[in-house]
C-alpha cells in the first residue's frame, strides 16, 4: 500500500512537472507566433491573448476636398464614406477636433464653427454642411473610433524576409550551421571508434585529454584562436573573417563533447558484435562503416541536435569569426541589430524571432524519433 | 596433418596466469569440446584460437599455417558466439552473407550460399527479417548459418546453446551433431555443460584453473577420469566420493563401508597395483550412481548392503535415491518400480568392477 501510494504520488509529480514544463514552453512560443502574424496596428495596441476579440482603434480620416462640394438648399455639402467602398467597420464615436476625438456618438450631428455641422453614421457615411463655401485645398479631418475585427496576415513575414534581410541571414545561418554540425560528427565518430575499440598505446591518455578539453571555456580560447587562425590564414591567403574560420571554430569547440559522447556510446556496444565482424573478415574500417555507424545513430542524432542548436543560437563565435556584412551576418546577429534599430516594431521582431526558432524546431522534431532506444534489439541475447 | 595444433599456449593478464601451457591437437573433421567450470580459461583459449585475444606464449597452428599473431580475418575461421552477436541493423540474409560480402564474393554466388545455408538450417522464411523479430532458437540458427556460409577450416562455438531453454537446447544439440556428421567439419566447442560435452564431442579437453586436466574421448573421460575433479565434473548426477578404509583380504582388498549402523566389507575385485600402498589407510571410492542398484533381499553376497533411504527423487526413467555411506551422502540410480520411501531400509548392490579410487590428499587417481 505504502509503495503504491508513493509511486502514485511520484507519478503525479512527474505528470505535473511535465505539464508545467509544456505550459512554460508552449505559451511563449504560441504568443510569439500569434504576435508575428497579427496586423501590426493591432499588435501595437493589444497583447496577443486578445487577438481573437475585436479591438478599438482611434483613427483619423480626411474628408473629400472642397472641390467636390455641392450646393443643396443653400448649403454647401461634403459627403462620402470614411471607409470608401467597404463599409464593414463600426464607428462608435467621432469628433472634429483632435483635442476631443470622442466627443460625439455616431449617428448624431456635431456643430462645428460658423454654423458648419458634421454628421457621421456608424457605417462611415459622413455629411458636412456649411452655410458658406468650403475653402482650402484639403478636406476636413474626422476623428473617429472604430471596432476592428481581428486580422491575421503574413505581411510581417514578407517584410522581414525581403526588406529586413532576415531571408539572407537565414541562409547565412544555415551556411554556418550545417557544415559546423556535419564536420565534427564525422570526425568525432571516427575518433570515438578508435578510442573505444582500437588498441594503441596512449589511448586512455587521449580520452583523458578529451574529457579535460570539455571544461575549457570558449571565452578563454576565443581570441588566441582567432589570432592563430589569422596568422595561419594570412600565410595561405585566407581572409581573416569568413565561413571557413567559423566552421573550424565550431568544429573545434564541438569536438570534445562529440568525441566524449560518441566514445561512451560506441564503447557500450556489445563487444561480441565487433568481434564477430572481425572474425567474419572485416577490418576496422568495414566494422566502423557497416556496424558501428548504423548502430550509433541515436548517439549521432542526439549530438547533431545539440551541436545544431548550439551553433544556430551562437552569437559570440559568429561575431568574432564572421563579418557584419550582408552576406555574412547570421540570424542571431541580425536580431541583435534589429533590437537596436527597430526596437519599437514588434511585428518585425516577432516575425524574425519566429523564423529563427523554426529551424531548431524542425531539427528537433525530425531527429527526435531516432532518439528512441532499441536499435540493438535482437543482436545479443 | 592436424587441423588444429595448440602448442604450449600460455596467457597472462599482468601477473595472473590464466592459461598455463595448453597442448591440444585435433584431426580434420574432429569435434573438440573444451569443458570446465567458469573461469577455467576455456573461453579465453577459444578467443585465442580466434585471434580475439593475444597469445602470451606458445603457438597456434591451423592446418599448416602458424596463426599465432595473425588477425582474426586472416585465420580462416568462423565463430558462433554465446550471445549470437547478430548484426542488428541487417536482415538475416545480410547477416549470413556479411562475411562473403567482405570477401568480395559476387552477389549471385552469395545468394546461392545463403539459400543453401538457409535450407540446411530451415530458416528460409526468415531471410528478410531483422534479428529483433526472431526467437532465441531462430537467432541461434542464424548465428550458425553465418558461420556455415563462410565455409572455414575451423568452426569455433562459444557456449552457443547456453541462452536457449532446456527443450530447444536438446534439439539444437542434436542438430549440431547431425550437421557435424554430415558436413565433416572441424569444430572447437566451448561449454560448461558436461552433457553437451559428452553427447557432441569426438574428443574432450577437460579444463580447470588454466590447465587441461584430461584429454580424450568422452567415454575414456567418463570411465577413466584422471582425478577426482574430472570424475565429479563429468556425469550427472555426478560420481559419489566415499572415503573408506582399505584393508587386505584373501582375494585382494576390502573396503569398510558403514551404513544404517551396519558395517559391511566390500570386496574390490579389480587389479589395481597402486592400491597396495594404501592398505590400512583411507582412500576415496568413486562410484557412479548407476553402479549402485537395488536388490530384493539380503543375499549372502559381499557386494550387497542394507542402507537407510534419505531422499527419493524420481526422474521418470530412473529414480535417484540418496543414502548415507560412511557419513557421506551417496546417490544411487534405482529402477523406478523399486518402491522406497525415506527412512526405510533398502538393500543395495555395489558394482565395484568399474569403481575408481582416489588419493584423499592429492585427489589423483590410484592406478
Amino acid at each position: 500500500m505504502i509503495m503504491s501510494k508513493t509511486s502514485w504520488g511520484a507519478q503525479t509529480l512527474v505528470h505535473l512537472s511535465v505539464l508545467v514544463l509544456v505550459i512554460m514552453w508552449t505559451i511563449p512560443t504560441a504568443g510569439l507566433f500569434i504576435s508575428s502574424i497579427r496586423d501590426k496596428d493591432q499588435l501595437a495596441l493589444s497583447g496577443w491573448w486578445t487577438s481573437l476579440s475585436d479591438s478599438q482603434q482611434n483613427l483619423m480620416h480626411r474628408t473629400e476636398g472642397p472641390d467636390s462640394q455641392t450646393l443643396v438648399d443653400g448649403k454647401y455639402i461634403l459627403k462620402g464614406n470614411i471607409f470608401g467602398a467597404e463599409k464593414a467597420n463600426d464607428i462608435s464615436v467621432f469628433g472634429w477636433k483632435s483635442r476631443s476625438p470622442e466627443a460625439f456618438k455616431a449617428g448624431t450631428t456635431a456643430d462645428m464653427n460658423k454654423g458648419q455641422t458634421m454628421a457621421v453614421e456608424a457605417n462611415g457615411d459622413y455629411l458636412l454642411t456649411s452655410p458658406t463655401e468650403w475653402t482650402g485645398s484639403r478636406g476636413k479631418r474626422v476623428f473617429y473610433k472604430v471596432t476592428v475585427p481581428p486580422r491575421f496576415t503574413l505581411d510581417n513575414y514578407k517584410e522581414v524576409l525581403s526588406s529586413e534581410g532576415i531571408g539572407q541571414s537565414f541562409i547565412n545561418s544555415l551556411t554556418v550551421t550545417i557544415p559546423s554540425t556535419v564536420i565534427p560528427i564525422l570526425m568525432a565518430a571516427f575518433a570515438a571508434y578508435a578510442l573505444a575499440w582500437m588498441e594503441f598505446p596512449g589511448r586512455f591518455v587521449l580520452v583523458a585529454i578529451v574529457v579535460g578539453l570539455l571544461v575549457v571555456p570558449i571565452q578563454m580560447s576565443l581570441i588566441p584562436l582567432l589570432q592563430l587562425y589569422n596568422s595561419i590564414g594570412s600565410f595561405f591567403g585566407v581572409s581573416p573573417k569568413g565561413y571557413l574560420g567559423i566552421w573550424l571554430a565550431h568544429t573545434g569547440f564541438g569536438l570534445p563533447l562529440a568525441i566524449y559522447l560518441l566514445r561512451n556510446y560506441i564503447a557500450g556496444l556489445p563487444k561480441e558484435i565487433i568481434e564477430s565482424a572481425r572474425v567474419d573478415g572485416a577490418n576496422h574500417f568495414t566494422v566502423f562503416v557497416k556496424i558501428i555507424l548504423p548502430l550509433s545513430f541515436p548517439a549521432l542524432a542526439s549530438f547533431a541536435i545539440f551541436q545544431f542548436l548550439w551553433v544556430w543560437n551562437d552569437l559570440l563565435i559568429a561575431m568574432v569569426f564572421l563579418g557584419n556584412g550582408e552576406d555574412e551576418i547570421v540570424l542571431t546577429g541580425r536580431l541583435r541589430e534589429m533590437l537596436g534599430s527597430r526596437g519599437g516594431n514588434w511585428e518585425i521582431l516577432t516575425a524574425s524571432a519566429f523564423i529563427t526558432i523554426i529551424v531548431p524546431l524542425c531539427v528537433f522534431f525530425s531527429l527526435q524519433r531516432y532518439l528512441v532506444r532499441g536499435l540493438l534489439a535482437g543482436s545479443v541475447k | 596433418m592436424q587441423a588444429l595444433k595448440i602448442q604450449n599456449v600460455e596467457k597472462s593478464f599482468g601477473a595472473i596466469k590464466v592459461l598455463k601451457g595448453i597442448n591440444i591437437e585435433i584431426e580434420p573433421g574432429q569435434f573438440l569440446i573444451l569443458v570446465g567450470p567458469s573461469g577455467c580459461g576455456k573461453s579465453t583459449l577459444l578467443n585465442m584460437i580466434a585471434g580475439l585475444e593475444t597469445v602470451s606464449k606458445g603457438d597456434i597452428v591451423i592446418g599448416d599455417r602458424t596463426v599465432t599473431h595473425l588477425d582474426p580475418k586472416d585465420r580462416d575461421i568462423a565463430m558462433v558466439f554465446q550471445s549470437y552477436a547478430l548484426y542488428p541493423n541487417m536482415t538475416v540474409s545480410q547477416n549470413i552473407s556479411f562475411g562473403l560480402d567482405i570477401a568480395k564474393m559476387p552477389k549471385p554466388e552469395q545468394k546461392v550460399v545463403v539459400d543453401r545455408v538457409a535450407k540446411m538450417l530451415q530458416i528460409e522464411p526468415l531471410l528478410n527479417r531483422k534479428p529483433k523479430a526472431l526467437s532465441g532458437g531462430q537467432r541461434q540458427r542464424v548465428a550458425m548459418g553465418r558461420a556455415l556460409a563462410r565455409d572455414p577450416s575451423i568452426y569455433l562455438f562459444d557456449e552457443p546453446l547456453s541462452n536457449l531453454d532446456a527443450k530447444l537446447r536438446v534439439e539444437m544439440r542434436s542438430e549440431i551433431k547431425e550437421l557435424h556428421q554430415r558436413e565433416k567439419t572441424t569444430i572447437v566447442y566451448v561449454t560448461h555443460d558436461q552433457i553437451e560435452a559428452m553427447t557432441l564431442a569426438d574428443v574432450i579437453a577437460v579444463m580447470k584453473d588454466g590447465e587441461v586436466q584430461q584429454f580424450g574421448t568422452p567415454q575414456e573421460i567418463y570411465d577413466n577420469p584422471e582425478n577426482q575433479f574430472i570424475a565429479g565434473f563429468m556425469g550427472s548426477p555426478s560420481m559419489n566420493f566415499v572415503p573408506c578404509e582399505l584393508s587386505k583380504s584373501d582375494d585382494g582388498y576390502e573396503l569398510l563401508m558403514e551404513s544404517a549402523g551396519k558395517v559391511t566389507r566390500l570386496l574390490v575385485n579389480q587389479d589395481i597395483p597402486g592400491l597396495a600402498q594404501y592398505v590400512g589407510r583411507s582412500v576415496v571410492l568413486g562410484v557412479r550412481p548407476e553402479q549402485i542398484t537395488q536388490v530384493s533381499e539380503d543375499k549372502p553376497d559381499s557386494m550387497v548392503m542394507p542402507c537407510a533411504v534419505e531422499i527419493v527423487e524420481p526422474t521418470g526413467p530412473d529414480t535417484m535415491v540418496t543414502i548415507r555411506l560412511n557419513g557421506v551422502k551417496t546417490v544411487c540410480r534405482v529402477h523406478p518400480t523399486a518402491i522406497c520411501s525415506p527412512g526405510e531400509p533398502m538393500f543395495l548392490q555395489f558394482d565395484v568392477t568399474k569403481a575408481v579410487f582416489f588419493d584423499p590428499e592429492t585427489e589423483l587417481r590410484i592406478r
